[in-house]
């Protein structure tokens, strides 16, 4: 008796689900949330005066050479770039107006203090092959080391 | 026993390699260059006329330069800020060198060459104008020669400054970025500039901006029978492109 109980009270709900109308699915809301990062500058003349209208020309550490974006400062010398490229996030900006004119560097990891995020000796530029060898000078430090040891065994 | 002498000897063998990158890194080309932009080879003209409206043409512009020098900086020297450069790399020409920044080259008119620079970005510029020894300015770090006109009149004019001074400057600005030199046996040039509206101001530039409100103009030279000592204390005539130096007067 219970089993066909059931499996009418399955099949109402089957059913009920199918007669839905669609117009009821189109009122769930959702809400998703990108991060982007905004950077804002201040382009002034060493008076203090703002570079109104300032040609800007944000760089990519990683093509450094070649504007990624260009645009234009407003009337008080400010410029904001939007998730700047590329996505380590490190770039220059630019400014330049009336044959005068500025660069700022902002490392990837400006927001948790401007600390650098490259160091002299690194680029400078180690070879693959001294690597490999600086890294198997360890391995064999290592190696060696134990095997040092294991002949002062007593015995 | 035998084991530990190959040991040492690796181990000498890779401290050894730490020391190469200075020693074997490719090296490349940094060109030094001075430019006193058109306003040294055209002049001041209309509408580029002086702050007090003097029509300008010059026939010589030496400079005197010493210790032109370019660094590697990081973090990027900033000479709004730091009064030192602190450099991982440098290159200097010591020079001295007179150069006349309106001769056959200009406006880019060539100080020399280092080829054996280190690769990575000279972000970092800084020389010395300092009193020639000899030559057609000797006594001076600065003479200018020309003509100056205005309402009809026309005189020729010599100014100089024996005033010695070092510049610091951050890195180049302009249409393009300079200074990178790539690690595989490339070139790159860097600029001495020279801004002459910062010492006879603009016509085209609004009376109140801070480059005019310090530029001499002509007019307190203008009485003058031929020769007048500028004095350039106080105005930033140096930059690299458009970028901003620190001066140092001695």
């Amino acid at each position: 008796m219970r089993g066909p109980k059931v499996r009418t009270l399955f099949a109402g709900l089957l059913a009920g689900m199918a007669l839905t109308p669609p117009l009821v699915q189109a009122h769930g809301a959702i809400i998703s949330r990108t991060t982007q990062t905004v950077i804002c500058v201040q382009a002034t003349y060493d008076s203090g005066q703002p570079m109104a209208g300032a040609q800007m020309a944000v760089f990519s550490a990683a093509d450094p050479t070649r504007a990624r974006l260009t645009g234009t400062a407003d009337n008080n010398g400010h410029y904001c770039v939007v998730s700047p490229p590329p996505a380590d996030g490190a770039i220059s900006i630019q400014a330049r107006l009336a044959g005068h004119g500025a660069i700022i560097h902002i490392p990837a990891d400006a927001e948790r203090g401007f600390t650098q995020n490259s160091s002299p000796r690194t680029a400078a530029g180690y070879n693959t092959t001294q690597r490999v060898v600086m890294a198997a000078s360890i391995v064999w430090g290592c190696i060696g080391t134990a095997l040092y040891f294991t002949g002062r065994r007593p015995g | 026993m035998r084991c530990r002498s190959w040991l040492t000897l690796f181990t000498l063998a890779g401290s050894l390699l730490l020391f190469l990158p200075h020693t074997q890194a490719q090296a490349g080309t940094v060109t030094f260059y001075a430019n006193g932009e058109e306003l040294a080879t055209e002049g001041f003209t209309s509408p580029e006329l002086t702050k007090d409206g003097w029509t300008l043409r010059f026939e010589h512009i030496y400079v005197t330069l010493a210790a032109v020098s370019a660094y590697q900086t990081d973090p990027p020297f900033d000479p709004h800020r730091d009064d030192e450069i602190t450099a991982a790399r440098q290159v200097s020409l010591p020079g001295p060198f007179t150069l006349d920044l309106t001769g056959d080259a200009a406006p880019r008119v060539l100080i020399g060459a280092i080829d054996t620079a280190p690769p990575g970005h000279y972000n970092a510029l800084s020389w010395r104008l300092l009193k020639a020894d000899s030559g057609p300015a000797a006594g001076y770090s600065m003479m200018l020669t020309g003509t100056a006109g205005k309402d009809g009149r026309t005189r020729p004019f010599v100014l100089y400054s024996a005033e010695e001074s070092t510049y610091r400057c951050g890195e180049y600005i302009g249409d393009e970025r300079k200074g990178f030199l790539p690690a595989d046996d490339g070139s790159t040039d860097l600029e001495l500039t020279f801004h002459l509206d910062h010492i006879f101001g603009r016509a085209d530039r609004p009376a109140e901006d801070p480059m005019n409100l310090s530029a001499h103009g002509f007019d307190p030279f203008a009485d003058n029978k031929i020769g007048a000592t500028m004095r350039l204390r106080g105005l930033h005539i140096g930059h690299t492109g458009e970028g901003h130096c620190r001066v140092e007067w001695h």
